[in-house]
């Protein structure tokens, strides 16, 4: 564990790089009694500018928001912010996180404050497997509790809601989207070649579980020496990586990019295995705008579907977000 | 109740009716969790000499399906019906009944037997709901249990024999539906139309079917223990995908026979397919119905189970499928 509360701020590109460099930063909405859900993204670049979304889902209506502004202060902040539209606080290091939107169809101020500790990814282990897809500075994750008022500014059911459920968050400092895209991209032949990445929070009473992986067996890491399998088990006994995952199943709509379920297997710590399913759908939303220097070339179709979870060997439920991708983006162009 | 014994066959149209398009429609799921494999077999039996018969399956989640047009007799008869691949045989009417598939991707020879009671739509609460569209000369539904080898021809378990042993479900129309021509042109839209789950719980079944639209046709029945016994009413919420036209999860309201209300809501969704639901022409879709197939839990007891949850969506899209 090297993450330093240093590390909640902005990272500079390493010395000699002028290519594309960003923090990002994702904390999920999952609240079921709210009947809102959602990512909430900072995308803060090297390059003068920085992306600001809530991609969220409101009483089951797709609701994003984003906005694009300068931002030439890498490193610590006291309000990262688009001018007011969107803001983030970290009020206490690795322990209290505060987020609001002010916008005309809904307002938020919500503070997350941590279920468990942060894991770094470096400790998973094989080490951190982001690093097969490109270059990672870091990356760090915290299962949260989410608190606070949320506005409803239109719509059938206008009005303040209180938001109060488990969440998540990450914060990557990378390279991610800085070399280019192909002239054409490929096009998978198969449904199976398709399936890129999964990432799924799983929140529980008594646990957080987090793994990243390739759903595809025909995936080729970037960097094949590095692993592409990594992940963490958060509980009374802290933050601890798992031994293994994989993706079982990924079933999708007719679109061939909707989820509409899936199963996995967790390898625990102890070396346990247990099998999760998902549940009801509450929505379908995005990771934020996945973009490089093109606002008008999507680069990633980076999917959040909201489930409920359900422990197959012991029967335990809970809820969180099942990330996935489908390759390649389409549409590919979005203006 | 006034289903006979002679209903589980196909049927003449009424005399000032039978110039025009007829059909018996037979309806019957496959819902196999554990061997995971899920399915409607579909045929329309009709008066113009011939019928189709469809077998729309989900596999290991991948869709397979098969469709065929096939001659008929023009008259009525009792089968068994056949295109010489897919088989609807009445074993024992109300009770029984069998569908036998050989084709080139899968097959299987399955018996579903009544796990209750046929249900007379007509002894719905308000009468059949369904002869507010077009004309019906009846409509029954039975909760089964279904049983039967299901080869598996093609694919990475190509050459595996899974037995299907799951709750089940059929229906049975005979009306004038896609008799009348649609309008000349329609715009892309997608409006809520029908819902109609087929509920299947250890000790009951329970099956609705109403319209979004207020004040619009309700019908609908449980089965359990006592029989089979007309719903009082239901509702549904549903939430779709960003197509708004696949359902990602519904949410159904039901008053049940003694006044108790009980709510419904999916959990899991394992698969889904559409009918093939044609009139005389086959390149003009007339209904986008969508067959989901869900895990299912009733919210007051926690109660467990899985089923059908139909649905359909207004207008069809694309309309012409050629």
């Amino acid at each position: 564990m090297t993450i330093v509360d240093d590390d909640e701020y902005l990272h500079p590109a390493p010395d000699g790089s002028d290519g594309l460099w960003s923090d990002n930063l994702w904390f999920s909405f999952c609240d079921r009694e709210a009947d809102i859900f959602g990512i909430n993204h900072f995308h803060v670049t090297n390059k003068g500018y920085a992306r600001f979304s809530t991609c969220l889902v409101i009483d089951g209506i797709p609701m994003p928001w984003a906005n694009k502004v300068p931002w030439d202060d890498i490193g610590k902040f006291d309000v990262l912010t688009d001018g007011g539209s969107m803001t983030y606080q970290v009020i206490k290091p690795q322990e209290e996180l505060r987020i609001t939107a002010d916008n005309e169809k809904y307002g938020f101020d919500v503070t997350f404050r941590a279920r468990f500790p942060v894991f770094d990814y470096n400790d998973c282990l094989g080490g951190n497997p982001l690093k097969s897809a490109g270059e990672y500075g870091g990356h760090y994750e915290q299962g949260l509790q989410c608190n606070g008022d949320f506005e409803v500014r239109g719509g059938p059911r206008a009005g303040l809601r209180k938001v109060d459920c488990y969440s998540h968050r990450d914060h990557s400092w990378t390279d991610r989207f800085r070399s280019g895209s192909p002239w054409e991209p490929n096009k998978p032949a198969t449904r199976e070649q398709s399936l890129g990445h999964y990432w799924p929070s799983i929140q529980t009473d008594s646990m957080h579980l987090n793994a990243f992986g390739y759903m595809s067996p025909s995936f080729q890491a970037v960097n094949p020496e590095r692993s592409s399998i990594g992940g963490f088990l958060s509980d009374k006994n802290g933050s601890r990586p798992i031994q293994g995952a994989q993706c079982l199943d990924c079933r999708l709509e007719d679109d061939g990019r909707s989820a509409m379920s899936f199963r996995y297997q967790f390898t625990l710590p102890d070396g346990e295995v247990i099998h999760v399913k998902t549940g009801r759908k509450y929505a379908q939303s995005v990771n934020g705008l996945m973009r490089g220097e093109n606002d008008a070339e999507c680069l990633l179709d980076c999917y959040e579907g909201f489930f409920d979870f359900e422990v197959e060997e012991t029967g335990e439920r809970g809820y969180g977000c099942a990330e996935y991708s489908i390759n390649p983006p389409y549409p590919r162009w979005r203006y | 109740m006034v289903v006979k014994a002679e209903d589980e066959y196909r049927h003449e149209a009424p005399e000032d009716l039978s110039a025009g398009f007829w059909g018996d429609t037979l309806w019957v799921s496959v819902v196999d969790r554990e061997a995971n494999i899920f399915g409607i077999n579909h045929f329309t039996l009709t008066n113009k000499g011939w019928g189709r018969f469809e077998a729309l399956y989900v596999i290991d989640g991948v869709q397979q399906q098969y469709g065929n047009k096939y001659p008929l007799t023009k008259e009525a008869d009792q089968g068994p019906w056949s295109d010489g691949l897919l088989t609807y045989e009445v074993v024992k009417p109300l009770e029984e009944i069998r569908i036998t598939f050989d084709g080139p991707r899968f097959g299987f020879d399955l018996s579903f037997k009544g796990r209750f009671p046929v249900f007379d739509y007509e002894d719905s609460v308000n009468g059949n709901p369904l002869s507010h569209g077009h004309y019906y000369g009846g409509h029954f539904e039975q909760g089964l249990h279904c049983t039967g080898p299901f080869e598996i021809r093609g694919g990475p378990c190509k050459g595996e024999t899974r037995q299907l042993d799951s709750w089940s479900h059929r229906d049975h129309s005979w009306s004038t539906r896609f008799a009348d021509e649609p309008p000349w042109d329609y715009s892309q839209q997608n409006i809520a139309n029908h819902y109609w789950p087929s509920i299947q719980l250890v000790d009951k079944h329970i099956n609705v079917f109403g319209v979004h639209q207020p004040d619009g046709p309700f019908g609908g029945f449980v089965s359990d223990a006592n029989g089979s016994r007309a719903m009082l009413s239901a509702s549904c919420e549903v939430l779709k995908s960003d197509n708004q036209r696949d359902a990602a999860a519904f949410r159904y309201t039901l008053e049940m026979p003694d006044g108790e209300t009980l709510h419904v809501r999916t959990g899991r969704k394992y698969g889904q397919v559409k009918l093939w639901d044609r009139g005389e022409n086959d390149l003009e879709n007339r209904l986008d119905c969508y067959e989901p197939f869900f895990d299912f839990e009733v919210e007051e007891t926690g109660e467990r189970g899985y089923g059908v949850c139909e649905y359909s969506v207004h207008p069809p899209w694309p309309r012409w499928l050629v």
